[in-house]
């Protein structure tokens, strides 16, 4: 029982910081995310989940952080239905000034893409953030986000036509990116 | 998603790569990052020499600072190791709760587990065992203290369920049955709790130590012989009490009181073998006695019938016979209506 709660410890040290920064961008809310990932935890600790295998803990950890949050908003929903709907979705913004792009790249192109990429769907988004950041594998990404592989190309295909008809980015460039998240 | 780089890098035909192909590529994501110095050395040699491909690079290159552009809101330390004290104490509470609650079990468990032994004794000290011999049947019963019980057909016999932890044996009876009771008692003059046994009808009380009698309780006759041993027989109505010595018989009259006959108690057991046995005996009381093992009742043609009297055997294993070798001896015909015969001279 003690080694189990210095493991718990140990995990929770390891991953807390990509929890929250995941947890944030779905739910927007501080506490809320911290109240979700102490309730993750506990339930952890009260189903005596073996999290030994370190590749999987963090997709564990992410993927019960998201059905967490998504429970604690549908409980959330029940008393303030109204106020949810704008804060609903996935936060995630792009900017040509960044640490990531020198000066000399920050062209009109390279704005219009940022602003393009900012009209994806909250959902599309998601994948990119898990994708490029937490770097989980599409297959792990279609399965926490219970997506199949054709049901996300249909959605990458979808948004690629109606960015192009608002921002008539260079198809090229979005298909690039769109398509990687196939694979 | 850690990989040995030195491994995969060098040899990647990185030339070959388009926009998609290098946007897939956890090395390249590691590159945008910067997330390590050799990454970054490597990628930018390969740019210097001038590939085919640079514009692909370039393109996946700028789409991903894009991506990684977006700022993320990070927990301070501070907060991170607050919430870490706070999932431990949940912990210590449900770790607490879960003792209170295996410790609330095992007293549930404990009350439900007396509550049913209590629930068991009650049953078991109050509850009465009932056996009941129909028309023509005789049973043997074994008493809870080895005590043998032989009954007659038409009879029925009780005795508490805890038979052997009452102050008395205690048994009571309605028809006919012979005792054999287990002897338990040391000393006559001292006798312990358990050691008497009581065999009781509604009319008669019949105090033992151990002993064989027979007891016969039916609507005409009220009787004990006694075989083995010595009883105390108490009429229940009058409260007269005799001792009886074996080989003594003891049968209640119309007014209450005791008639003692010494017999040879032969003629009382024999319905154990089946048979009954007559030596000067009434015609009425043998018809009695069919009627109480047989369940019939029988109307003689006259009264006078009924005080004659006849020597001889009668087997009582089947009514039919039993009912054929009367109808022989006393020179009668039988009219049968429902559980009623009458019989009609010849």
């Amino acid at each position: 029982m003690q080694g189990d709660r210095q493991a718990l410890n140990e995990i929770y040290r390891l991953h807390a910081d990509a929890l929250f920064r995941y947890g944030i961008r779905l739910l927007h809310d501080e506490n809320a995310v911290q109240d979700c990932i102490h309730d993750l935890f506990l339930k952890i600790w009260s189903n005596h989940a073996r999290l030994s295998d370190t590749d999987n803990v963090r997709y564990y950890l992410i993927s019960s952080l998201r059905n967490t949050i998504i429970n604690y908003r549908n409980q959330q929903g029940k008393i303030e239905h109204q106020e949810l709907q704008e804060r609903d979705g996935f936060a995630m913004d792009f900017t040509v000034e960044s640490q990531y792009i020198l000066k000399e790249e920050q062209t009109e192109k390279a704005q219009r893409l940022a602003e393009a990429m900012n009209q994806l769907t909250a959902r599309q988004k998601e994948i990119i953030y898990l994708r490029y950041f937490e770097e989980l594998s599409y297959d792990q990404i279609a399965e926490m986000m219970d997506l199949s592989k054709k049901g996300t190309y249909k959605l990458s295909a979808r948004a690629l036509e109606a960015l192009r008809e608002i921002l008539q980015v260079e198809k090229a460039v979005l298909i690039a990116l769109l398509v990687s998240l196939k694979h | 998603m850690v990989k040995n780089h030195e491994s995969t890098m060098p040899n990647s035909n990185y030339n070959n790569f388009n926009s998609e192909d290098f946007l897939a590529d956890a090395d390249f994501l590691r590159y945008v990052k910067k997330a390590n110095q050799q990454d970054v050395q490597f990628w930018e040699s390969w740019l210097k020499d001038e590939p085919e491909n640079k514009a692909a690079f370039l393109q996946a290159r700028l789409q991903l600072q894009i991506i990684l552009s977006s700022k993320d809101r990070v927990i301070s330390a501070t907060q991170a190791d607050a919430l870490l004290d706070r999932i431990n104490q949940s912990i210590d509470g449900l770790v607490h709760k879960r003792r209170l609650r295996i410790r609330r079990m095992i007293w549930s468990s404990g009350i439900a587990a007396s509550l049913l032994l209590i629930l068991f004794g009650v049953w078991f000290f109050n509850s009465t065992v009932h056996i009941n011999t129909t028309f023509g049947e005789s049973k043997l019963v074994l008493l809870p203290d080895g005590s043998e019980v032989r009954m007659n057909a038409n009879s029925s016999l009780s005795y508490p369920r805890a038979f052997k932890w009452t102050k008395n044996r205690m048994v009571l009876l309605t028809g006919e049955a012979f005792f054999k009771v287990k002897h338990f008692n040391q000393n006559p003059s001292a006798v312990k709790n358990g050691e008497l046994f009581i065999a009781q009808s509604n009319k008669l009380k019949v105090e033992v130590l151990g002993t064989v009698f027979n007891l016969k309780s039916r609507p005409n006759v009220n009787e004990v012989t006694l075989i083995k041993g010595k009883v105390r027989v108490k009429a229940i109505g009058s409260g007269e009490a005799r001792i009886l010595k074996p080989g003594e018989m003891a049968r209640l009259g119309t007014d209450s009181r005791f008639m003692v006959n010494v017999t040879t108690t032969v003629p009382q057991t024999s319905w154990i073998g089946n048979k009954i046995l007559m030596t000067q005996t009434r015609v009425g009381d043998i018809i009695a006695e069919f009627e109480n093992l047989y369940g019939y009742k029988v109307i003689l043609p006259d009264t006078t019938m009924a005080d004659k009297r006849i020597d001889g055997t009668i087997s009582t294993l089947n009514g039919e016979s039993m009912l054929f070798v009367l109808k022989n001896i006393l020179n009668v015909n039988e009219r049968r209506e429902g559980k009623t015969i009458y019989l009609e001279r010849r």
